[in-house]
């Protein structure tokens, strides 16, 4: 049944797969080392044997075990997240990516979803604090890292295979390192984004951006709040309560809802930024009509 | 908050960006980002 108001067809997923998939390689062109000098804007390991850049997580812990304040890294990323917000999370992260592709391997094989609400997101807040900030500042030493699912598989995993002479050194720790890692990709087959959305120091990083980011989501005041936009959603968000959630990574799959639009600064006073693009356009009228009664949401 | 505040933020993360370059952070960051760090990846002996 064709509703109205709905666009039919993922150009946007379509889309933003061959971004992801781009990045994926670039980030892990072992020809460009000399990149190593700078963080990815994203969650990737520096360990990954063919790496390009820095893991911005684990630039952070050094600095902290080192007692250094780290503002090449922090500020690249604030740069980042006040123009785009959360966007790289969206369209570049690999290890967001395999996360997609893991639930999307679930929709297959027609596991339930687990909706899991995001009010438990305070824990990236734990996460970050405890792992990432206070441990490494007292034990000058990378925690975050020595639990980090995308180094087990970026990094640990490959090394191993590589490197037969590192295999007797396998212990207790990387014993936990996998199972941390199996339970993630157990849990991504019926839960979206699981990583992302309760551990992930970077997404809790860009997720503040989100507030005042140049580039943002709104949404039309004649959104019906049917729900439709989250079962979209990659990250289980209900984007007509927030437009500026710090869970929303700015995927744009519920722009295909003609009621949510991509704005960018300029774009709140109808006049849209890229003339004629369907993302950044004004609101449609004539496309915008909702079964069921309209209503303020903003 | 609003894209006011956003200027405001882009802007001081780049002079942050740029006095941690000029303090040579970025030879920091490649140092450790090409030592692998065997107890982080959880091989120990
Ligand atoms: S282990 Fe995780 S946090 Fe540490 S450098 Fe690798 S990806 Fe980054
Ligand atoms: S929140 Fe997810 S997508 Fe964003 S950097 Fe972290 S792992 Fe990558
Ligand atoms: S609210 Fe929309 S743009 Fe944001 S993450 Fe969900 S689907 Fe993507």
């Amino acid at each position: 049944m064709k509703v109205p108001g709905r666009r039919r067809g993922a150009e946007v997923t379509k889309r933003r797969t061959l971004w992801q998939w781009v990045s994926l390689v670039a980030a892990n062109l072992y020809a460009l080392p000399v990149l190593k000098h700078l963080p990815y804007p994203f969650l990737h390991c520096y360990a990954c044997p063919l790496a390009i850049g820095a893991c911005p997580v684990g630039t952070v812990q050094y600095f902290l075990a080192l007692g250094r304040v780290p503002l090449f890294t922090l500020g690249a990323l604030g740069a980042i997240g006040a123009w785009w917000g959360r966007r790289t999370c969206g369209w570049l992260c690999p290890f967001g990516f395999l996360q997609e592709l893991g639930h999307r391997l679930g929709r297959r094989l027609h596991l339930p979803v687990l909706r899991v609400s995001n009010r438990h997101a305070w824990t990236r807040w734990a996460v970050a604090a405890v792992l990432v900030v206070a441990l490494p500042v007292a034990l000058h030493e990378p925690w975050f890292c020595k639990l980090c699912p995308a180094g087990t598989l970026e990094g640990g995993i490959p090394w191993l295979a590589i490197d037969p002479g590192l295999r007797q050194m396998v212990g207790v720790l990387f014993g936990i390192k996998v199972a941390i890692l199996l339970g993630l990709l157990a849990a991504v087959l019926v839960v979206k984004r699981p990583f992302c959305r309760f551990a992930c120091p970077i997404g809790l990083f860009y997720g503040l951006t989100n507030r005042f980011s140049h580039q943002h989501l709104q949404v039309g005041p004649r959104c019906t709040g049917c729900g439709w936009c989250r079962d979209l959603c990659p990250m289980d968000h209900e984007v007509w309560r927030d437009p500026r959630s710090s869970q929303c990574i700015l995927c744009l799959e519920c722009t295909r809802c003609r009621h949510v639009r991509l704005a960018q600064h300029g774009t709140e006073t109808g006049t849209p930024s890229a003339p004629g693009h369907p993302l950044t356009g004004p609101f449609r009228p004539g496309e915008h009509e909702a079964p069921g009664p309209s209503r303020t949401v903003r | 908050m609003n894209w006011r505040t956003g200027k405001i933020v882009l802007i001081l993360a780049v002079l942050a960006a740029g006095l941690g370059a000029a303090r040579g952070e970025l030879a920091l960051i490649y140092r450790n980002a090409v030592t692998l760090c065997l107890s982080c990846l959880g091989l120990t002996p």
